[in-house]
């Protein structure tokens, strides 16, 4: 009995060991079957060949073409002349007051960009910055005078709280105006799309991130080859780098690196604006906000970035809860403003 | 003769008991295997995921998503799953099996797709949505170029009696709807008669394994398509270079007929260069001309063009022109799309089935002069995406 067990063990070991063979031998067939799926070396090395092709260089030829041969209706040269001339009319509509009251209790860092400003541009190819000039004499540009007026207008329908949504037909124009620009930056950012002003494909944010960490990100907008670069980031940086110096220093190291990875781009950077009045009496940290703002302004002159004053659009009623953020009606605001400083109407 | 009777019982008794070891062998065989057999996520053979370890809580077991999703499991993590399928096919063969998952064997190992009139209605519906958004952009040129799938050009090569449903008659009925819409600014561009002039010539225009047309098919098709929309394009000299000669595609995959039958891929280029640079909007990268290595040596070969399909791409180009264009397509425009690159100087490229942003913000932002729909009959006809899309319009914030 044992023995004739044994003997049907075997067999069925056999049998198996067959139908194992017989598998494998279907396996064999299968691999021929679907081997040698390679594709052609030469062909594939054409493909690779137009892929390592340099995306700026493209792009300034492509892009080249459009100025010189065709009219398109946005141009893409761009005269950064605002901020700075309107700061003085405004100060008397503006609710916030800026520099002056914290310059005077820090004054050191007031000089620091002072003392390392010249030696900043002179390692930057100084492409944009002798475009920006700082004028002081009286008579009023035409820009200003549209500035002024834009301002002026909005002003008043900011303080009576009637600020309309954007029109399709002013969202289509601010769909097509940035069509080649990146939004970049930290919550501040963010809210540009969820708020749905511009597609989030536009978009590029960190929450809560410091400059430092934006600095990580600046692969991301490279790949992006965008003309223009709009950065708009907010109090996180306040509390990030611990004196004025640090803040500066990552601010120039940001510019650079864009500049560096994203040949050609202009950069724009819209103001680091304070804390609501409430938030803003019980940290101290973020008292230091419209100091960070001044710095910036300096900072982006001395570089060439086309800094975007927008404290003047600052009104109590439009912080959200935390005293931070901005709900819709800054952003409408801040987006026709954006629309009339970068657009061909100036 | 009792005596022989024992015996035979013995014998008998003896195959059943070897049958049963061998099924116990078997199962605890296969079992064992399929504890140790590695997990994949995804499979290359059939190109798409495979289910993975369902989870399992008290709601899933209730509703009875949880056993269902473990048969699937159990089933696509099989222990050497493709050489199963291979076998099957193999028994398929000998048995004379001509079809498989919606996948016609012809003679000529030609892999063919069945199409079938499922819903007249969801294609009507997309038809219309498609005539109401041109009928609000009346000064931009319109075309609409509905390509027929191999089912209708090589219908002589399906077996005979396959029941399957007239491409042409659903076709002559659209035609007449989209001439009812009577749009001034739309014209449709039938290849129909083209490509069975071509094929008669022995021209391959499918992939013999693959649901796409070949690109000598979209070079056919964009002839005609540029000879409506009115570009030099006889004046143009293509380079054609071949980058794949062992293409297997997906019908191949997704029927499981399996055969050493291999495919061409070429690619036509532009003969003086045309610059051209794709945006990849929502993935936020932009690239240089409108190929992809990786696509070419991965799973599917034919995602040569831009890596497969994404929902808005952004093609820029150095062309001498102040056209653009607007594509609503499906994978089959991947292969075009090349061809009428020395034409426009900017083609913005919308895949409606993945495509979430507002259509009619962009029509009118992206200084739009041409608009094209592209798709192959069948997807056309069985997709619901492209009337979402367009229907979708009254973006409000």
């Amino acid at each position: 009995m044992n023995n004739h067990y044994k003997k049907l063990m075997r067999k069925a070991f056999h049998l198996i060991l067959g139908a194992i063979g017989f598998f494998l031998f279907v396996t064999l067939l299968y691999v021929i079957a679907v081997s040698g799926k390679k594709p052609v070396k030469a062909g594939v090395d054409i493909v690779k060949d137009i892929e390592s092709q340099n995306v700026p260089a493209l792009l300034q030829a492509i892009r080249q073409k459009d100025v010189t041969e065709i009219d398109v209706t946005v141009p893409t040269t761009e005269e950064p002349v605002y901020s700075v001339p309107e700061k003085t009319t405004e100060e008397a509509t503006m609710p916030v007051t800026v520099p002056e009251i914290t310059e005077g209790d820090v004054t050191e860092p007031a000089d620091e960009p002072a003392t390392q400003a010249p030696v900043e541009p002179t390692t930057e190819p100084p492409t944009q910055a002798p475009t920006v000039p700082i004028p002081t004499e009286p008579p009023l540009t035409v820009k200003q005078i549209k500035i002024m007026d834009f301002q002026e207008e909005w002003n008043e329908k900011l303080d009576l709280n009637d600020v309309r949504n954007l029109t399709n037909e002013e969202q289509q124009q601010i769909h097509a105006m940035f069509m080649n620009t990146i939004f970049f930056g930290d919550s501040m950012t963010q809210a540009i799309g969820d708020y749905g002003f511009i597609d989030m494909s536009q978009v590029i944010y960190k929450r809560s991130a410091s400059v430092d960490a934006l600095i990580e990100k600046i692969p991301e907008v490279a790949a992006v080859y965008p003309e223009r670069v709009v950065i708009f980031v907010g109090l996180n940086n306040c509390n990030y780098y611990k004196t004025p110096e640090d803040f500066v220093t990552a601010f120039t190291a940001l510019v650079q690196k864009l500049r560096e990875q994203i040949p050609g781009v202009t950069l724009y950077v819209s103001s680091l604006l304070p804390p609501s009045d409430v938030l803003g009496s019980t940290r101290a940290d973020l008292v230091r906000a419209p100091m960070y703002d001044a710095l910036l302004n300096h900072t982006a002159n001395m570089l060439g970035v086309n800094y975007i004053d927008s404290k003047w659009i600052v009104r109590q009623q439009n912080y959200l809860k935390d005293g931070i953020h901005m709900n819709r009606t800054f952003y409408r605001v801040w987006f026709r403003y954006l629309q009339l400083l970068m657009g061909p109407n100036l | 003769m009792t005596d022989r009777e024992a015996r035979e019982r013995a014998r008998k008794l003896r195959f059943f008991r070897l049958l049963g070891i061998v099924f116990l062998m078997m199962i605890f065989l296969l079992s064992f295997l399929r504890l140790v057999w590695p997990r994949k996520a995804y499979s290359a053979q059939e190109r798409r995921t495979l289910t993975q370890f369902p989870e399992m809580t008290t709601e899933n077991l209730r509703n009875g998503t949880f056993t269902n999703a473990m048969e699937d499991y159990l089933a696509d993590q099989f222990p050497a799953r493709n050489v199963w399928v291979y076998l099957d096919d193999l028994r398929g063969r000998i048995m004379g099996e001509k079809y498989s998952q919606g996948v016609y064997r012809s003679g000529s190992s030609y892999l063919i797709e069945e199409f079938k009139r499922t819903d007249d209605n969801r294609a009507a519906k997309t038809t219309k949505a498609v005539m109401d958004y041109l009928r609000e952009y009346p000064d931009i040129s319109a075309y609409f170029m509905l390509v027929p799938n191999a089912s209708w050009i090589l219908k002589d090569k399906l077996p005979g009696g396959a029941p399957i449903d007239s491409e042409e008659d659903w076709y002559t009925s659209w035609s007449q709807e989209v001439k009812n819409a009577n749009l001034s600014n739309l014209k449709v561009i039938s290849l129909a008669p083209t490509f069975a002039e071509e094929a008669a010539q022995g021209k391959q225009i499918y992939y013999r394994t693959d649901h796409h047309w070949t690109t000598y098919g979209a070079y056919v098709g964009a002839k005609e398509l540029a000879a409506q929309m009115g570009l030099a394009f006889e004046e143009q000299n293509w380079k054609k270079v071949e980058v794949h000669n062992r293409f297997q595609g997906t019908l191949m995959s997704k029927s499981g007929f399996y055969s050493r039958t291999a495919d061409t891929i070429e690619l036509y280029l532009p003969d003086p260069d045309v610059a051209s640079v794709t945006a990849y909007k929502e993935q936020q990268k932009t690239l240089p001309g409108l190929y992809s290595s990786e696509g070419l040596t991965g799973d599917d070969p034919y995602e040569v063009f831009f890596g497969g399909n994404y929902p808005w791409l952004n093609i820029s180009t150095k062309a001498k022109t102040n056209r653009k264009l607007l594509i609503f397509k499906d994978s089959y425009a991947n292969a075009m799309i090349g061809f009428l690159c020395p034409f426009f100087s900017e083609i913005h490229v919308v895949d409606p089935r993945y495509y979430t942003g507002d259509i009619r913000t962009l029509t009118a932002s992206a200084g739009i002069t041409d608009i094209c729909f592209l798709y192959n009959i069948k997807t056309y006809y069985e997709d619901a995406s492209l009337s979402l899309i367009l229907e979708g319009g009254e973006a409000d914030e």
